[in-house]
């Protein structure tokens, strides 16, 4: 199991009257991404500049955004990159998942 | 065939048509980035998608009717303000279309990744002829092909000049899967990745998590989730 951290910005989505009827199941589909960050909700890597983002599938209309510390650190790139890095990777466990948002896909 | 798109299906009109718009621009001699005004940035996705509808190739979902200044695409506009709102392009005067450069960019990393694929070839050979036959032409001078175009038009069963057809009358509807002799590729990553960004209110709300981490606004599982059973 990974551990997990969000960006105030995912909180208010979660407490958006838009998605609060789907807090329960916002929390299950989080659950499942924390045992399987990769595979789960149908979990896709992101391109372009949103490489080493992935999305989850909250919904058909619903996207969960996040990374993984440890793809990102795999690839070395936290300090170059400002859409990846974090303020600072000092003591947050390798295995954790940070989420970033929910989304609308269309 | 159907009048409405999915939302998979507006997504990938974002990208095609900001692909187009970056393949005119690079028509122009000095190099500029004004495209044209809103009558030739709505014929350009007719005269790309009115052959591969008759030749039932899912490309474009735009559907198309006859309007005041002939084929017309209500989702022309939704398109023109989400690529507005993500800054991907601007308008002057509010009817002239100037693609910017983060338009530019989307645009050659979706034509690299995507379009240039060889199962893709066939939709980018069709965007580039269209850009290469129409993208210096003056709006008068492109209103005028596309008057001059013969069209089948479906609903009265018979080959009319655009300029005939009654207005209000469908040119192109969007095809169903089953409909197409072939569809455009893309990869699930890749709809996903414009789904974020050709989207105004994604866009800006997921740059601003991203802020969120880099200033510590980061919380911990009981701070998101002790209100929810």
């Amino acid at each position: 199991m990974y551990h997990d951290r969000y960006s105030e910005t995912f909180k208010a989505k979660k407490n958006d009257p838009q998605f609060r009827s789907l807090a329960r199941q916002a929390k299950n589909k989080c659950n499942l991404i924390l045992q399987a960050p990769y595979g789960a909700c149908k979990s896709e890597p992101l391109k372009y500049e949103w490489a080493r983002k992935r999305s989850g599938r909250l919904t058909d209309q619903l996207r969960i955004i996040y990374k993984i510390c440890e793809e990102c650190q795999k690839r070395g790139e936290q300090e170059s990159n400002h859409m990846i890095s974090c303020l600072s990777c000092e003591g947050v466990p390798v295995k954790t998942v940070n989420f970033l948002d929910i989304t609308e896909y269309h | 065939m159907r009048e409405w798109r999915t939302a998979e299906e507006g997504i990938i009109d974002k990208a095609l048509y900001l692909s187009l718009l970056d393949l005119v621009a690079h028509q122009k001699e000095e190099g500029g980035t004004i495209v044209g005004n809103k009558i030739k940035c709505m014929k350009l996705p007719f005269l790309v998608g009115y052959p591969m509808f008759e030749k039932r190739s899912k490309m474009f979902n735009l559907t198309f009717f006859q309007y005041e200044y002939g084929p017309f695409s209500k989702h022309i506009y939704e398109v023109w303000g989400d690529l507005e709102g993500v800054g991907c392009l601007a308008f002057i005067d509010k009817n002239w279309i100037e693609l910017k450069d983060e338009g530019h960019r989307i645009a050659h990393a979706f034509i690299d990744e995507v379009l240039s694929r060889t199962e893709n070839r066939i939709f980018l050979e069709q965007l580039q002829d269209v850009a290469r036959k129409y993208g210096r032409l003056a709006p008068p001078a492109i209103m005028n092909i596309v008057y001059n175009m013969e069209v089948y038009v479906l609903e009265l069963r018979e080959r009319l000049k655009v300029r005939d057809v009654p207005m209000g009358v469908n040119f192109i509807y969007t095809l169903d899967d089953n409909e197409a002799r072939s569809k455009l590729e893309i990869e699930q990553g890749w709809l996903e990745t414009l789904a974020i960004e050709l989207n105004p209110a994604n866009k800006h709300s997921i740059v601003r998590a991203i802020e969120d981490f880099h200033e510590g606004r980061v919380l911990t599982h009981e701070e998101v989730w002790s209100n929810v059973s």
